[in-house]
């Protein structure tokens, strides 16, 4: 492992598993507590349709997709806060149509070759330099944003009604969330793949959420399983030679049920069930 | 009470998808007012509210409150605290007890602004106010249907309000519960001379602790004092059916539907 550590596409690696843990954990917060799970897997598909477009293009299929996925994610929010359909059908039809998109184009193509695959279910260890750049730039734009308006997605997320009466933007705030998630999608795609990039955004915040009932200890717990399922996938994908993003979300599924049977919370309420039996028995 | 006018309703109508829910409605509430909405369900009180709100847009007519309109409403925004119709939040959203009041802040501290220590000076208030500051650091989502009420009228104070608009705050309570709410509510309101709009379809509970009443049934059926505004004609404008009145003192304390008219009026005192 540690000669592994010489070579330019594992430090590459570690630097990228590192940033998109962190950056999907922490999105993924939001995205559990406001049951948003379908979008993320939504905007992830439609970033299918990118990444046709750039092999067709002969463009970096990240680029492409990246447009596809903050297109995709204005889409979902203007549709759905004009009031026409609600969100989760505005994600249906965006999600469907633009993984139908793409599967015609590679048809059209014929671009079944290893590349289009890699997108499909990640290869953390072929991320180039330009992909790395993209990504730091990219999760210091999403981190600091969810920092800087954490107050302000934290009472969209908990009461959105009264979040308009004080007068916070909700319909903007919402529309930046959507496109957080794109940006996070896009980083993401090239490690997990874009079948598996909805499970780095939810498993690690459902895992914290095992856990804690406290805000900001279910964000660092998140960012914690997050990291770290992405370093032990990593490590094990570059040990076996399998896809990246299937051993990094077989971990943090892993981890999910570790903290589902360790639940302090789960534990309480089975000695409350004990104790009341006691009771009624003696 | 004063003589300015805080909400100015004027000839509002307001639309849901093909249906009219408030027809023509001008009401005006002053300042220092407790005003009562009282009507059925579905006569438009919530809408009402909201629409003071600037949360649901009207189809025609106006509604003003400090004297601005709803697109500048965001301007005097900060002079109005909201309590909504209780309803059902995530009972395992991670969120404290103080997080929920300070979110009632979020405009005044500004966007992405940490809040100061004067800002958590005024949530500890607000929650002494309402008998909550030991349960600050508890999980919102752990406290009992009341608790949580009052949580959620410390979040409308911690602004310090010129104007309060609570939302049926009594509905899904039980009876001492509600009881105690009110009775709180109304030493809040004389204590901070607070104007007050108080939506609920309790006869009994508004008659005793409000100034006036705006009975609503899509369209204004009366709007004044309890004793005079509380009539049997009013009472079956409103209801859409005949009356049984108990009284307790002056208004009547409680309202059944009734087709005896030998027995239109009783008295339990």
């Amino acid at each position: 492992m540690i000669d592994l550590l010489q070579y330019g596409f594992m430090q590459r690696a570690i630097v990228s598993a590192t940033l998109i843990g962190a950056v999907c954990a922490l999105i993924g917060v939001y995205i559990i507590l406001r049951g948003l799970s379908f979008i993320g897997a939504g905007i992830a598909h439609a970033s299918f349709g990118g990444v046709a477009v750039g092999f067709l293009l002969n463009v970096n299929p990240v680029y492409s997709a990246f447009a596809f996925c903050v297109a995709t994610a204005w889409a979902i929010g203007f549709t759905s806060e004009r009031g026409k359909v609600k969100e989760e059908t505005a994600v249906g039809i965006f999600f469907a149509s633009t993984m139908a998109f793409g599967a015609f184009l590679v048809g059209v193509m014929k671009i079944y070759n290893v590349d289009l695959f890699s997108y499909i279910f990640g290869n953390i260890l072929i991320i180039s330099n330009k992909d790395l750049y993209l990504t730091i730039v990219l999760a210091i734009l999403v981190v600091s944003i969810l920092l800087l308006f954490q107050k302000e997605f934290l009472f969209l997320t908990f009461d959105r009604e009264m979040a308009q009466v004080v007068g916070l933007p909700v319909k903007k705030l919402n529309l930046l969330m959507l496109f957080l998630i794109a940006f996070t999608v896009v980083i993401s795609i090239k490690a997990v793949g874009i079948v598996l990039v909805s499970a780095l955004l939810v498993t690690p915040a459902a895992t914290a959420f095992q856990l804690t009932r406290d805000f900001k200890k279910m964000q660092i717990l998140s960012v914690f399983f997050g990291v770290f399922a992405c370093w032990l996938g990593m490590l094990i994908s570059s040990l076996v030679d399998v896809p990246s993003g299937a051993t990094i979300v077989l971990v943090a599924t892993a981890l999910f049920f570790i903290a589902l049977l360790c639940s302090p919370l789960r534990r309480q309420r089975k000695q409350l069930h004990r104790d009341v039996l006691k009771k009624k028995s003696g | 009470m004063k003589n300015n006018t805080i909400i100015d309703i004027n000839d509002l109508w307001v639309a849901f998808q093909d249906k009219v829910v408030l027809e023509s409605v001008t009401l005006k509430v002053q300042e220092g007012e407790l005003c009562g909405i009282l009507g059925p369900n579905g006569s438009g009180k919530t809408t009402l509210l909201k629409t003071i709100l600037g949360l649901i847009k009207p189809i025609a007519g106006s509604v003003r409150v400090f004297g601005a309109d709803q697109k500048n409403l965001i301007k005097v925004i900060d002079n109005i605290g909201y309590v909504p119709q209780h309803h059902h939040f995530d009972v395992t959203f991670p969120i404290k007890v103080r997080q929920v009041v300070l979110l009632g802040r979020s405009h005044k501290i500004g966007m992405a602004k940490p809040a100061t220590e004067e800002d958590w000076k005024q949530v500890y208030s607000a929650l002494d106010m309402v008998e909550m500051t030991d349960h600050a650091e508890t999980q919102f989502g752990r406290l009992s249907g009341g608790q949580q009420q009052r949580v959620l009228i410390a979040r409308a104070l911690t602004i310090e309000p010129k104007l309060l608009l609570l939302d049926e705050p009594t509905a899904a309570l039980d009876v001492r519960t509600a009881e105690s709410i009110y009775h709180w509510l109304h030493e809040m309101h004389a204590k901070l001379s607070l104007t007050t709009l108080l939506v609920s379809h309790d006869v009994g509970v508004i008659s005793r602790y409000v100034d006036s009443i705006a009975c609503l049934n899509r369209h204004l059926v009366a709007h004044g004092k309890p004793e005079t505004v509380l009539s049997r004609d009013n009472m079956a404008e409103m209801y859409g059916c005949d009356a049984l009145f108990f009284h307790h003192g002056k208004v009547p304390h409680m309202v059944v539907p009734y087709d005896d008219s030998r027995h239109k009026e009783q008295n339990i005192d």
